[in-house]
């Protein structure tokens, strides 16, 4: 019988671009899942009639959303140092999601409070100007969106979990890094600051056959220090 | 990735399946190769990358040097449209590049109702749908897969046919196109020509199809003597030795069959005679254990996929079924990977399989006795009876299960309504079944779901000259048996009729179904097989425009005769032997599985190793 002093977690820390950034946070768990069977890892499982190996994610991503900064925690069993795990997993994952370091965590995922993102909209509606527009949006005293829940529809302000929004406008496009609430009771998806701004500047970017948008996260943080 | 595509995957449902880059995917240098080959699935993503074919297939093209394979699937209709609106072309996701400036662009048909999606992927790729109309330039279209056994209805649409099991044969036809390209001797009607005299293909350009007055087919000719007059299948003679895709493609997205899949056999000792799969798959060849144990060993290391389906006709048929779940069970056990048996007969489902398969003892269990009573068991030759079910049943229901599936058929020939009674009648046999097992589980309820398919006449089967029934009387007899379950926990599913009546038309029909083909896709029909797409309606319009009544191919007996537009094809299976077979169903007397007996089926003569 295994005690716990047996089992060990290990974290990594990795990227997800090119095609990957389409795949779900489902599609992601259950690509590590089979990560892990072809690096054939000494993982925990689950008790029960379905075993399931142990390991969870910091923080979802939304599909179409790059990022440079996800953590996946293991539970390992055995001696295996986090390097090993890291070079095994490195072999056996696609390589658009690169492991970039691998380590025994030192923090828990319920401490993640933001992080910050990265957005690029390419729009021929955007010219140095709308820097003046985007920025008053965005500090209004309420930002009402509409949210999907379980009931449909409902008009949400999410102002309270904006804590920095910085835009650089030129003709033709812009970026923006905003730093938002990432804790599990008050999640910003990046995607509404988006279509607060498409709607607000009327930049129509559905329509528009020419527009782009990328979004990457870029840090995760806890309180004004990065999170690892 | 273009920056057109790009704007719109923000805009669709899943466009994870559209950009490509799943493990195991073969990427190929374009000017490396001689033969650049598109395969087209005219499905969803999600179906096609489920389908064993195309992987082997896909494998064994890109085992070739100088071939390269890449992969296209039917847009979702979301993605159609923003594609159409931004001017995309079909594309692959291999390298992003337009299927139309591939060589050869191959479909595979594995059902009559992707017949739209294929014609709206050639017009997506800006390809001209007739082959008449494309010139020189544009790539080679081929068709294959299981419906090519009848491949006339779209015909005028496909420069080339391969007909049976294409690992050895695509790359065949690979080769001659390199070597032709090679040596300056292409030209696409050239290549045609020579094509023509490989084995398993078939060029539909090359025959004259002349009519009788009554609108059946007179004959199909070839117009010249170096062509061949009867196109034979091709098989796969040593399964040991056949291409086996060691490292299978594994995609992110959740697809319908999403596991190893292990080939343990092809063919079918059994001889259902409304069943086309059981008479063009023949004869039966099996893979030894040791090699099955072998492949699925390797698939596992380089796909990490958690569990293995045992894919087969009928499973339980194969002779070492029990060394192979024994030898596998040593290492998947320990590696948490599980097995998974579809396709069990109930008349060999035993309690040693079920405590060894885990697929069986967590989901729930599917039994098909295909007919309600025993005169029709015996009719359709499902040699199980009552007994064998009430069995299996007894075994599914000791240990714990509660949920059972049964599948039937309605509207097979000779069926009367006291057959379709019957299903009812056996439903409930086998709910209280149930109550009569002392074991059973009783913290839930049980259900017993009946699902209930209309019998579609297929070529090169018994039951290939028989009529449909009619769309009205099908209903009626749905209507029937629906008023029959009285018991709720009784659940009955059907299938709608009108699908297969249109099924029944296509599996049977002749060139001349090309134009309503036409209409129907200017009339926007495409993923037919979905029921959020299907609109019998706007058929029927097709066939009105068309001037064809669809009543000539699905619901008039064919004569014993008359030449069928599938009589270009030799699958093996004498004709002789399914008019005996015919024979037998109407005198109600049952055949014996080949390890029985052999029936003389003629496909013995196609060889094969540790066959029948």
């Amino acid at each position: 019988m295994l005690t716990t002093n047996d089992q060990k977690t290990v974290r990594l820390k990795f990227s997800k671009q090119g095609p990957l950034i389409y795949i779900s946070h489902l599609d992601l768990n259950r690509a590590f899942y089979r990560a892990f069977n072809r690096a054939d890892l000494p993982m925990v499982y689950s008790e029960g009639f379905s075993p399931r190996p142990r390991y969870n994610f910091a923080l979802p991503l939304s599909v179409g959303t790059s990022s440079v900064c996800e953590f996946v925690d293991i539970k390992l069993r055995g001696e295996i140092s986090p390097e090993e795990v890291r070079q095994r997993m490195s072999a056996s994952l696609p390589s658009d999601i690169a492991i970039l370091d691998a380590y025994v965590p030192e923090s828990k995922f319920s401490e993640i409070t933001h992080a910050e993102y990265s957005i690029s909209i390419i729009s021929h509606q955007i010219s140095p100007d709308s820097r003046g527009l985007f920025s008053e949006l965005l500090s209004s005293a309420e930002i009402i969106i509409q949210k999907k829940t379980k009931s449909g529809e409902k008009d949400t302000d999410i102002s309270p979990f904006i804590k920095r929004c910085d835009f650089t406008c030129r003709d033709g496009g812009c970026e923006i890094i905003c730093l938002l609430c990432a804790d599990s009771s008050n999640y910003l998806n990046p995607e509404y600051i988006i279509r607060y701004l498409d709607k607000g500047a009327s930049l129509d970017l559905e329509n528009d056959p020419d527009s782009l948008v990328e979004i990457c996260r870029k840090k995760v943080m806890i309180g004004n220090s990065e999170f690892r | 990735m273009n920056e057109k595509l790009r704007h719109i995957l923000r805009y669709v449902e899943k466009p994870g399946r559209y950009v490509g880059g799943e493990l195991n995917e073969i990427r190929k240098d374009r000017d490396s190769v001689f033969c650049r080959v598109a395969f087209c699935f005219p499905d969803t993503y999600e179906i096609g990358m489920s389908n064993l074919g195309v992987r082997i297939l896909y494998g064994v093209l890109n085992n070739e040097e100088e071939v390269l394979c890449e992969r296209a699937y039917a847009p979702w209709t979301d993605m159609e449209e923003q594609m159409r609106l931004s001017s995309i072309p079909l594309f692959t996701h291999e390298s992003g590049e337009p299927v139309s400036g591939f060589d050869i662009v191959a479909f595979t048909l594995q059902y009559e109702l992707s017949y739209s999606n294929v014609l709206n992927m050639l017009e997506l790729s800006g390809i001209p749908l007739l082959a008449s109309e494309r010139s020189e330039d544009m790539p080679v279209i081929l068709g294959g897969g299981p419906c090519t056994y009848n491949p006339e209805p779209v015909a005028d649409f496909f420069d080339i046919f391969s007909i049976g099991e294409g690992e050895e044969s695509l790359p065949e036809l690979a080769r001659l196109f390199v070597r032709m390209k090679k040596d300056g001797t292409y030209s696409k009607s050239a290549f045609l020509r020579e094509a023509s005299h490989l084995e398993g293909f078939y060029v539909p350009s090359l025959y004259d199809v002349s009519y009788n007055p009554d609108g059946t087919v007179c004959s199909i000719v070839p117009r010249y003597p170096d062509v061949p007059a009867k196109v034979r299948k091709r098989i796969v003679k040593d399964m040991d030795a056949a291409f086996y895709p060691d490292k299978p493609l594994v995609p992110y997205l959740e697809t319908v069959h999403d596991r190893i899949v292990l080939e343990v056999f092809r063919g079918c000792i059994r001889g259902c005679r409304f069943c086309q799969a059981g008479m063009v798959y023949r004869p039966v060849r099996e893979r030894s254990p040791e090699v099955l144990c072998r492949m699925a060993k390797c698939a596992f290391e380089t796909s990490g996929y958690d569990e293995i389906s045992l894919s087969s006709l009928s499973i339980s048929d194969y002779t070492g079924l029990s060394e192979l779940t024994d030898r596998l069970l040593e290492w998947t056990e320990p590696k948490k990977v599980s097995l998974s048996l579809p396709s069990m007969r109930v008349d060999s489902f035993s309690s040693d399989l079920m405590n060894r398969v885990a697929s069986i003892k967590t989901g729930g269990l599917t039994f098909a006795p295909e007919a309600g009573t025993q005169r029709l068991r015996n009719v359709i030759n499902k040699n199980v009876t009552e007994e064998d079910l009430l069995h299996a049943v007894r075994l599914a229901f000791s240990s714990g299960k509660t949920q059972l599936k049964l599948y039937f058929m309605n509207g097979l020939p000779t069926e009367t309504d006291e057959d379709i009674e019957g299903i009812a009648g056996l439903a409930k046999t086998v709910l209280s079944e149930y109550y009569r097992t002392e074991k059973r589980n009783r913290a839930q309820a049980p259900q017993v779901t009946i699902s209930v398919s209309c019998f579609i006449p297929k070529p090169f089967t018994p039951f290939q000259w028989e009529a449909q029934t009619s769309l009205e009387e099908l209903e009626r007899r749905q209507i029937l048996l629906r008023d029959c379950i009285t018991d709720r926990k009784i659940k009955y599913n059907w299938h709608d009729a009108d699908v297969s009546r249109l099924e029944a038309v296509f599996a049977r029909g002749n060139r001349k179904l090309s134009s309503v083909l036409l209409e129907a896709r200017k009339l926007g029909v495409h993923f037919d097989a979905w029921d959020e797409c299907f609109d019998y309606g706007v058929w029927m319009s097709a066939f009105d425009a068309a001037g064809i009544d669809p009543g000539f191919y699905a619901n008039r007996e064919m004569g014993e005769n008359e030449f069928l537009p599938w009589d270009i094809i030799d699958c093996g299976v004498d004709k002789s032997f399914l008019l005996r077979e015919r024979k037998n169903a109407y005198a109600g007397i049952t055949t014996p599985s080949c390890r029985e007996k052999c029936s003389g089926c003629g496909a013995s003569r196609l060889g094969g190793k540790n066959s029948c």
